[in-house]
This record gives structure tokens, C-alpha cells and sequence, in this order.
């Protein structure tokens, strides 16, 4: 059955790719992977000097490289946006005024100041937004959803002892990255049936355009809603209660490479980190 | 049927809405001069309401978690690049759902009248917080009347809201609870969201006032309105308008 483009929901929601290999990164414990992740960001915002980041970014190309996919296809994730950082790196540099006694104005025309402070903090905006873009697709490439949702819940489990739900919480996740897929064909078969019966989606903007979409939301939530309910209803028949004294079929083991790989990752963050926080004054 | 049970499935379903109509753009609605009123918080606020503060919280964490990946990832806009920042994206939004919940609790048993008065109260009380905090990270002139008008539209939302809904249901007085604590849930994504981009500077204060009366008083209005429609169809509660409009 042709669908025509405006039907086609399930298009738009590729959020990070993954793509299947069997590069080391690849093969690494999914908990690895997300520990790794996370540590990238905090460094990524926590650096604040040239170097770190120029630090974190090659470390990034160069996993990027390694993994047996096309780089470009991580490049092009950031293409849209270049616009708009360097639109926010030149507002940073100029209407922001970096007044510290130890910048050194370098341009100067009417109003318009130009330090070095702020020329190098334009370009750490830059800089820290593409090393977590690289990074977070890295990571998306080479952890299928599945193994995703396994190294959450296994790192989240230590929580569980502490009296957290982290069971819970990680069930939670787990539904809603399964009910994704269904949520996106019922809506297209919600709105092919209202088109079919009249409903014009497109038209409109503000009050009129959200009265025309009621048909759309409103059936959205009540089919979720009895879908919750029926998914309650048969994990409950299954004498599902919840995370207390529950076992699992897959079991997360680390392996060598696994240690391996966090020890690397955790001296190249540690070596950033120095690199960031050593007072001297050389370093930009 | 086990309530434990139920919750999970029911926050994991509506943090599965709010994922897909952040990511396919169906929760952009169109205002004017390229802005959009969102309504991605409005799953977070049904979840609050039908199962509980935790829920809410819940739905709303899945919600902030999202809205930072996808600033990372596939950002659509100069504005998801702030969104990357956890403050900014996540705390805010882990605190619409317990306020929903609460001001549906509170609001079940007021009359209109009061609701009016008390949401007067708690936007200056909000507004003093907000004007407090820019004085601490004040980058730009954190004038006192600019600030002021975010308290100001705060308050404004909630009033004008609610009054724009108690005619809309004046024969429903059941649903006006729901709609309370969608405006309330509303106007705490807003306010949250735009002193966490304000304290970190990557708005001038001025500007923040206007955002949040141009944007946060209609994204208010229309979270009330879908709340209110969407219990009232789940809960079976009768409306006026019987016929439907497709």
C-alpha cells in the first residue's frame, strides 16, 4: 500500500543510527559503553580550555575511525546545525562580555569588542558541542537497542539494593523504547483514518491548527492508554510483581577487552581533566 | 489489578508519547514569526494526574532525558544546543509532573475564586524567587521590572487560564481540577526552564519576561484544554460538545 510522505511517521524517528559490526567498540559490555558515554559529556562540559577539548575530539575521530563505519555518516549529523553554532558562537564572543582584567582586546570596531577570552570561548561552544554530538553518535553506531537497555538495567541494579526502584525506573525505559514502534503505527493508521474521514492536519497555526489536531491527539493518548492498560493486565497475568527477588535470563560478564578499554578511556578523561585544571597559564 | 503494575506500564507508555512527539515533530505546534508552542509536557501532566506524583516525575525525567539527547544528537535549532545542559533540560522537567499532581490535589476542593487568588499568590511568591536568583547571576541589568515580568506572566497564565477555562467548562466543574494542574504543570515547565537558561546567561533577563508571556501563556491555555479533553474521554465524563468535530 503506497502511503503518501505525510503518512510516513516511522521515517522521521531514526534517532542514531545503529549500525551492526563487529569492530571492539562494538563488542564492548553495553555498561562499559554507557559509562564511557556519560564520563565524554561530563568532560565535554566541563572542559574549559582549548586543549582539553582539542584532546577529547581526537580521541573521539579517532574511535569514530575505528569502528568500521562510515565517518561521514557521524559528520553529517552535525551539517544542520553548523549554522546556527556559529551563529551562537559570534553572539558568545561579542555580546557576552568576558570581563576579566586579563583579556586582551583584539579587534575592536565601534561597539563591537573582540578579547581573546572570548574568541577562545566561541570556539570551546563549538568545540564541546561537536565532541558530544561525535560522541553520543559513537556510542548510538555501535550499541544496538537492545544491549542498551541490558547495560542500563544492570548498572541501575546496585541502586535497587540502596532502596531506590531502580528495577523500576529501568522497566519504565524499557517499555517505552519497546512501545515506540507501536505508537508510531497506530498514529499512522490514526491519521490515515481521520484524513480519510476529512480531517486536514496541515492547515492552520496556533488555536485553529491545535483544534485540528485534537482528532490526532486526543485518540493518541486513549489508545496508549488502553495499551498500558492490556500490557498491565498480561505482565500481571504472568506473575510479574515488580523487581524484588527477580532474576534475569541475560547475564552482562566483563571481559578483558572490557578493562582494557575503560582503563585507555579513563587515562585519555584523566589526562583531559589535568590538562584542564592545571594552573598553567600557558594553556588556553 | 495491581497498581504497582499499572504505574510502570502507564509512565512508560506516556514517556514513549512525549519521545515521539518530540522526535517527529508533531508536538511543534506553529504559533507565529517561526516560534512553536510545544506540548511535549503534556503526557508528563497526564501522567501526573491519572497515577501520581512518582509517575509524573517519572514520565517527566524520561521527557528531559530526551530533549538532551536529542539536542545532542539530532538537534533541530540553536535552541536545542542549551537543552544539552542537564539543569536546563532535566530538573525542570522532573518537577512538572509533582506539581501538577499537587495543584490537582489542591485545586479538587476549591472554589474557582479561591484558585484565583492562590495562584496570584504563588506567582509573586515565584516571582520573588526568580527575581532573587537574577540578582545572584544577573549577567545583564537584571532590572527589576524586566524581571518582574516573568513572575508577572506567571501569574498571568494561571489566572487568564483559568478564567478562559472556567467559562469554557462552567457546566464541567469536574474537569477543572484537570485543568488547574495543566496550567499549573505548564507554567513550572516554563518558568523552570527559561531562570535555568537565564541564570546560565544564554537569554538576557529582559527577553525571558516576553518569552514566557508570549509563549508560556498559550502553552498553558492549550495543555489545559488537551488534559482536560483527555481525562474527560478517559474517565467517560460527559462534555457539551457531543458531536465530534471530524
Amino acid at each position: 500500500m503506497h502511503k503518501s510522505p505525510e503518512f510516513e511517521l516511522s521515517l522521521k524517528l531514526s534517532i542514531g543510527q545503529f549500525i551492526p559490526g563487529s569492530s571492539l567498540v562494538h563488542r564492548l559490555d553495553p555498561r562499559v559503553k554507557i559509562i564511557m558515554a556519560v564520563l565524554l559529556i561530563l568532560s565535554g562540559i566541563l572542559a574549559s580550555r582549548l586543549a582539553a577539548i582539542a584532546m577529547l575530539f581526537i580521541t573521539v575521530v579517532a574511535v569514530l575511525f575505528s569502528i568500521g563505519v562510515k565517518p561521514g555518516l557521524a559528520f553529517r549529523a552535525l551539517k544542520p546545525v553548523i549554522p546556527f553554532l556559529i551563529v551562537l558562537a559570534i553572539i558568545q564572543m561579542f555580546a557576552i562580555p568576558q570581563l576579566r582584567e586579563d583579556a586582551a582586546v583584539i579587534w575592536q570596531w565601534r561597539w563591537f569588542t573582540l578579547t581573546d577570552k572570548s574568541l577562545v570561548s566561541g570556539v570551546l561552544l563549538i568545540g564541546r558541542f561537536v565532541v558530544i554530538v561525535l560522541g553520543l553518535s559513537l556510542f548510538s553506531f555501535t550499541t544496538s537497542t537492545n544491549q542498551l537497555i541490558h547495560g542500563v538495567e544492570h548498572l541501575v541494579r546496585p541502586l535497587g539494593r540502596i532502596g531506590l526502584p531502580a528495577h523500576e525506573l529501568a522497566m519504565v525505559v524499557h517499555i517505552s523504547i519497546r512501545f515506540l514502534p507501536i505508537l508510531v503505527f497506530e498514529m499512522e493508521r490514526l491519521m490515515m483514518a481521520q484524513a480519510s474521514r476529512g480531517a486536514d492536519f496541515g492547515k492552520g497555526r496556533g488555536l485553529k491548527r491545535l483544534r485540528r489536531l485534537f482528532p490526532l491527539f486526543v485518540p493518541m493518548f486513549i489508545i496508549s492508554l488502553k495499551h498500558a492498560h492490556a500490557m498491565a493486565e498480561a505482565m500481571e497475568s504472568r506473575c510479574y510483581m515488580g523487581g524484588k527477588e527477580r532474576t534475569h535470563r541475560v547475564r552482562l560478564k566483563l571481559r578483558s577487552a572490557d578493562y582494557k578499554a575503560a582503563f585507555i578511556f579513563i587515562t585519555v578523561v584523566g589526562l583531559t581533566l589535568a590538562v584542564n585544571y592545571i594552573p598553567v597559564r600557558a594553556i588556553y | 489489578m495491581n497498581e504497582k503494575v499499572r504505574k510502570i506500564v502507564v509512565a512508560g507508555v506516556m514517556g514513549a508519547i512525549s519521545i515521539f512527539l518530540g522526535a517527529t515533530h508533531l508536538g511543534f505546534i506553529p504559533w507565529f514569526a517561526g516560534a512553536a508552542l510545544t506540548i511535549m509536557h503534556v503526557p508528563v501532566i497526564i501522567a501526573a494526574v491519572l497515577e501520581g506524583p512518582v509517575v509524573g516525575a517519572v514520565v517527566g525525567l524520561i521527557f528531559g532525558a530526551f530533549s538532551l539527547i536529542q539536542g545532542a544528537i539530532a538537534p533541530t535549532g540553536p535552541a536545542d544546543v542549551w537543552f544539552v545542559n542537564p539543569l536546563v533540560s532535566i530538573v525542570p522537567r522532573l518537577c512538572i509532573g509533582p506539581v501538577a499532581w499537587l495543584a490537582f490535589r489542591g485545586s479538587k476542593n476549591l472554589k474557582e475564586g479561591q484558585i484565583f487568588i492562590i495562584s496570584g499568590f504563588v506567582g509573586v511568591v515565584v516571582n520573588t524567587l526568580i527575581w532573587l536568583l537574577s540578582q545572584k547571576y544577573g549577567g545583564f541589568d537584571s532590572d527589576i521590572i524586566m524581571v518582574f515580568t516573568v513572575g508577572v506572566s506567571c501569574v498571568a497564565a494561571a489566572s487568564v487560564s483559568c478564567l478562559l477555562l472556567f467559562r469554557q467548562y462552567k457546566k464541567n466543574s469536574q474537569l477543572f481540577p484537570y485543568a488547574v494542574s495543566a496550567i499549573a504543570g505548564s507554567v513550572t515547565n516554563t518558568a523552570l526552564v527559561l531562570t535555568s537558561l537565564g541564570i546560565y546567561k544564554f537569554i538576557p533577563w529582559q527577553l525571558i519576561g516576553t518569552i514566557a508571556l508570549l509563549n508560556g501563556l498559550p502553552e498553558a491555555v492549550i495543555a489545559a484544554i488537551l488534559t482536560a479533553v483527555v481525562v474527560a474521554t478517559w474517565s467517560g465524563i460527559e462534555t457539551s460538545r457531543k458531536r465530534s468535530s471530524v
